[in-house]
């Protein structure tokens, strides 16, 4: 009962998120593109993880295309975001790399798409680390569009890996213990789709508050 | 048992998990208080900056009124004064039957206080832009300058120009204006009897080197650094893009390095 009470808010909060970004973006013309197509794609994929679950299907490879979908989005977002050469050039060294090493890992065997693969997990998010901390480092001095949903994205990265990671033990255990973890991570994505509202009331909703006080 | 194990292995990665929540949570503090640190150092420069520049304003806008007052005050003793007196002898020129001499001594004063009147105002002119600046550039300006001060017998200056300075009338006029300053300074405040002025090439553009001999002064003093020649000189300095160190001491006269 209550893991569907944390699935399904997570679920509530991200499809709120999606239309309030996506009012923003094509009704204010405010926002990113690649933040747009961001929480699409997580809307998809959430949606398609829960259908297959509900149809009794196995979606380990949903997880997989997560993963490595996030990571090109996410790396996308940031090069948009950077005005430097150098960090624009990294966002594509870490795009290349994590397509580069999923092309390969997958043709080494296909079997791996239907399995929970430790480095590919660590890989994207070793790599969606790196991008935080380059965007970090450039809004030291500049304004703060995107530090919420950043600081949200790094915390839920580094707190669910550990969960992701021991995805292959917990599997086979009861259901007392298999879905404690799970519960835990709900929590977790329902603290980081806040923050992604949070970052829309303070970025867009509010900047439009401010235009209409001084108007 | 193998439920005593999983709720183990279960607690070992909460807390796992939890340990790097709470380092990302202190890594978006850490950056959250760079962040505030840098912008208010930030803020303090530009504020800084704005005050600095408030006070070269206010000494651009004094040193103008007071050069506006100099000028009416020469219009009205040299040129007016001497208008006036030609204007009389002018309508004494219209009283019935004056002897010749009486004529004569009238047009001669008439002519004479025309002259200087004439004198005078070429004089004003020459204050306000020197010719020489305008027809024959720097050095030539610099020169005229040092012979008007050494007029005065009581000064000997040592001007040495080691480059030739292409002509900028706009830059040369600030150049002019402001080894005129010193000038001033020396012969007023310091009591200077030598004056060695130098002008080099840089990298960037051109250098003058100013010393004398004078009493000199304490350059800690906040009477000093706020002077209104002082600041009028780094208004001129900043606007061509130079910059300008003075030094002094006590007794020991002072030098001025300023790049243009």
């Amino acid at each position: 009962m209550i893991d569907d009470v944390l699935i399904y808010t997570g679920y509530g909060i991200l499809v709120l998120n999606l239309i309030l970004y996506s009012i923003s973006f094509f009704f204010k013309k405010k926002g990113n593109a690649f933040f747009i197509a961001y929480l699409f794609f997580c809307t998809a994929m959430q949606f398609s993880m829960e259908l297959m679950y509900l149809l009794g299907k196995e979606n380990l490879f949903l997880g997989n295309t997560f993963f490595i979908g996030q990571v090109i989005i996410i790396s996308l977002f940031y090069k948009s975001q950077f005005s430097l050469p150098f960090k624009k050039k990294l966002c594509n060294w870490i795009l290349g790399v994590n397509i580069l090493y999923a092309i390969l890992f997958f043709s080494y065997d296909f079997q791996f798409v239907f399995q929970t693969n430790l480095s590919i997990i660590t890989l994207s998010s070793l790599s969606i680390l790196i991008l935080i901390y380059a965007f970090f480092y450039s809004k030291l001095t500049r304004n703060k569009e995107y530090f919420n949903f950043s600081m949200g994205l790094l915390m839920y990265v580094c707190a669910s890996e550990v969960i992701y990671l021991s995805a292959n033990i917990t599997n086979s255990w009861s259901n007392e213990y298999k879905f404690f973890t799970w519960r835990i991570n709900s929590l977790l994505i329902i603290i980081y789709y806040l923050l992604i509202w949070y970052e829309w009331k303070v970025s867009f909703a509010q900047k439009k508050a401010q235009l209409q006080k001084t108007s | 048992m193998a439920l005593d194990y999983e709720k183990e292995v279960v607690t070992v990665i909460v807390c796992i998990s939890m340990f790097f929540m709470t380092i990302a949570i202190l890594l978006v503090v850490f950056f959250y208080l760079s962040r505030k640190k840098l912008i208010h150092k930030e803020l303090e420069k530009k504020n800084l900056e704005i005050e600095m520049q408030n006070e070269l304003i206010k000494a651009v806008i004094v040193t103008q009124e007071e050069e506006r007052k100099r000028i009416a005050q020469d219009l009205h003793d040299d040129i007016s004064s001497k208008l006036n007196v030609v204007g009389l002898n002018g309508h004494l020129l219209k009283t019935p039957n004056l002897l010749p001499h009486e004529l004569e001594e009238i047009t001669n004063n008439i002519i004479t206080l025309n002259n200087k009147a004439l004198e005078n105002s070429r004089k004003i002119a020459h204050n306000l832009l020197p010719p020489v600046l305008e027809k024959f550039g720097l050095e030539a300006g610099i020169r005229e300058l040092c012979l008007e001060f050494e007029s005065g017998k009581t000064l000997i200056i040592d001007f040495i120009q080691e480059t030739i300075i292409e002509q900028d009338l706009n830059r040369d006029l600030h150049v002019f204006r402001i080894l005129q300053e010193l000038l001033n300074n020396s012969v007023r405040h310091g009591k200077a009897s030598k004056v060695k002025i130098k002008i080099d090439k840089t990298k960037e553009g051109y250098c003058c080197h100013y010393h004398d001999n004078g009493v000199g002064f304490d350059v800690n003093k906040a009477t000093h650094q706020k002077g209104l020649g002082t600041k009028n000189m780094a208004s001129r300095v900043q606007y061509l893009n130079g910059e300008l160190i003075i030094n002094s001491a006590v007794g020991e006269g002072i030098t001025v390095y300023f790049t243009f």
